[in-house]
């Protein structure tokens, strides 16, 4: 009930004229959190309009040889991140240069991708379809065979109210279910509802958290959408400059955007390659100092952070409160096609 | 009587009101279409070009452009997509007819960024970036021919972060409606050789933008 409220406050502020609830999957305001930044008047949700595009998440026929859907690297159950491979891989079993990040809470993403090249969601999926190691095909391409399907053309019909489907429509319909991939129910949010406590090893963790972590992955995102360096050194092989191809600037060089926690019991491997396979070895890696490779970002130098295995154990802890099943299982989000 | 029937189904009457109308129609209207038009002619040594027609170039070489597709507006039409292989796409709109007029070149940071993905903006053209959000102001691709070798070349220029901000307005002359662009001097300053791609904003492709917009009277 306690978030029914602000939800339906947002949505008549949308215009938007039917009820929604978290489990019909729409985009809803948890309680208490920043205002997003997708800007919904571009693109009103409705309900056709989220089960369209989460249709063709799920349908390979976006890619060049119809073997490859968005969900190949982003799978609901590891909170739409890539499982398996450091890099993800798509079309010809290409392997890309970085590590597919979970999709969730996307509405109050300022910008995308590792790089923050990315400015808006609605064009996001571009580069997925075209990417030669990813999708590998053409939005000439797939506007072809999506107006030759009979289903799709009557499911963009009746959402867009359009005879021809253009790229705005997909690229529409996609972010209409990926905007609405909202995360905010797991232990720790409830905890902060005040639904349940925490045991004194996650109060532990999350006393630790706040100290040392929570200025980058700053609550209740889990991240403060800023370019950082966390000391974990360019990577051996792959030669990602990271924000610095996209700003052109030598002070961005091997910064990456600080990536959100939630979920993050599921969704690895970690970091921007993907380097790292267990969580305990992102959080050995922060507890010792002295392994830091340069760069690092001034809040963590300042920090020179040192943790026994105890205080280690509280914030691995802390981080699987941030496990949220209801959205990982939620069955709105999973396979969908059209009939 | 419905307005499907065809001239010799009318009586008289009918048919004569009709040819009226579209006399009046075309007093009223044509004009003012022909008069609301900007065209835009692409010319290499005084001669309009032609894609992957190889033509002289320098002294000894010779070039063929594969593909030229750029952002240009008027007052009337702010951002507008010209390709060259698409001759629809020669005309802007323009209301005021003058010797000279302000012509636009490229888009501000805002229609960079707006995230507006229909008309000049669907990225079907081609002209979006999608890896660092942004729309490529020019795309110029070819061939150049040395008595060496050959060197294709492509060049994707844009960007709008400072300093390197690639939009400019200019005040360019007229001749009966007509801009003429001639393109040996921007040609010229491409560095086929040396640098024969470029495709990210930054210095270098700020240059050779502002060799783009000088080549327009
Ligand atoms: C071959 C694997 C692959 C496929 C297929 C794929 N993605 Fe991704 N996705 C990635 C990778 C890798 C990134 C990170 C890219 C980067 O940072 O440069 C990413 C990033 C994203 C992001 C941005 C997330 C963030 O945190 O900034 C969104 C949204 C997204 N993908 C949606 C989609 C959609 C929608 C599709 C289907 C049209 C899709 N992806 C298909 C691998 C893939
Ligand atoms: C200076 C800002 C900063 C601080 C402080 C910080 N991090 Fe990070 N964190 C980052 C950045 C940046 C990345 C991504 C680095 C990359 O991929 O190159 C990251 C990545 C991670 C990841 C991997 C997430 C994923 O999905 O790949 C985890 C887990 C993580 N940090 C946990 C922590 C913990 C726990 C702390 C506190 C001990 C902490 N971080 C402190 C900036 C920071």
């Amino acid at each position: 009930m306690k978030y029914l409220i602000p939800l339906w406050l947002l949505l008549s502020a949308l215009l938007v004229s039917w009820e929604v609830s978290p489990e019909d999957g729409l985009f809803y305001q948890p309680d208490g959190w920043p205002k997003p930044s997708y800007n919904f008047e571009t693109n009103p949700i409705s309900h056709e309009g989220f089960l369209l595009g989460k249709a063709l998440f799920y349908d390979p026929l976006l890619s060049k040889d119809s073997t490859v859907s968005c969900a190949s690297c982003h799978l609901q159950y590891t909170a739409f991140a890539h499982v398996d491979h450091p890099t993800s891989h798509g079309v010809d079993s290409r392997v890309g240069k970085r590590n597919a990040p979970g999709l969730m809470n996307l509405a109050w993403y300022p910008y995308f991708h590792w790089d923050g090249g990315v400015l808006g969601l609605n064009g996001q999926a571009i580069n997925p379809i075209t990417h030669p190691d990813e999708m590998g095909s053409t939005l000439e391409d797939v506007l072809k065979k999506l107006n030759r399907n009979p289903t799709y053309r009557k499911a963009f019909q009746n959402v867009f109210k359009t005879d021809e489907i253009k790229t705005q429509h997909i690229l529409k319909a996609l972010a209409q279910f990926t905007v609405s991939l909202v995360s905010a129910n797991s232990k720790y949010d409830q905890m902060k509802r005040k639904e349940l406590a925490f045991s004194d090893q996650e109060q532990r963790g999350y006393t630790l958290f706040l100290r040392h972590c929570n200025q980058c992955h700053t609550e209740p995102l889990f991240t403060n959408f800023k370019f950082k360096s966390n000391g974990i050194g360019p990577h051996p092989t792959l030669k990602d400059e990271g924000r610095s191809a996209i700003t052109g600037k030598e002070k961005d060089a091997l910064t990456f955007r600080v990536p959100t926690l939630r979920n993050v019991e599921h969704s690895f491997p970690y970091m921007h390659d993907g380097r790292y396979g267990k969580l305990k070895e992102v959080i050995h890696h922060y507890a010792t100092a002295s392994m830091w490779k340069l760069p690092v970002s001034s809040e963590l130098k300042k920090k020179n952070i040192s943790l026994n295995s105890d205080e280690e154990k509280a914030l691995l802890s802390f981080l699987k409160t941030l496990t949220d099943k209801a959205f990982l299982l939620n069955s709105t989000f999973g396979y969908f096609s059209l009939k | 009587m419905s307005m499907s029937a065809l001239p010799w189904e009318l009586n008289t009457f009918e048919a004569m009101k009709r040819v009226t109308h579209f006399l009046f129609g075309l007093v009223l209207i044509a004009p003012w279409e022909i008069w609301a038009q900007l065209n835009l002619r692409v010319l290499y040594r005084l001669a309009p070009i032609t894609l992957g027609k190889r033509l002289p170039f320098n002294s000894n070489d010779s070039i063929q452009l594969d593909q030229l597709k750029f952002y240009i507006g008027t007052k009337d039409e702010k951002v507008h997509f010209f390709d060259l292989e698409d001759s629809l796409t020669h005309t802007l709109i323009l209301h005021q007819p003058e010797d000279s007029t302000l012509l636009y070149f490229g888009m501000d940071s805002l229609a960079n960024t707006q995230g507006r993905l229909d008309g000049p903006f669907d990225p079907l053209l081609g002209m979006y970036w999608a890896w660092n959000t942004g729309y490529i102001q020019i795309k110029i691709s070819g061939v150049l021919w040395t008595s060496i070798q050959s060197f294709p070349f492509e060049y994707h220029l844009g960007g709008y972060r400072h300093p390197y901000i690639t939009h400019y307005q200019k005040m360019v002359s007229l001749h009966n409606r007509t801009v003429h662009l001639s393109l040996e001097g921007f040609l010229s300053a491409l560095p086929i050789q040396d640098q024969p791609k470029i495709m990210m904003p930054g210095p270098r492709a700020w240059t050779l933008y502002q060799h783009f917009v000088s080549s327009f009277p």
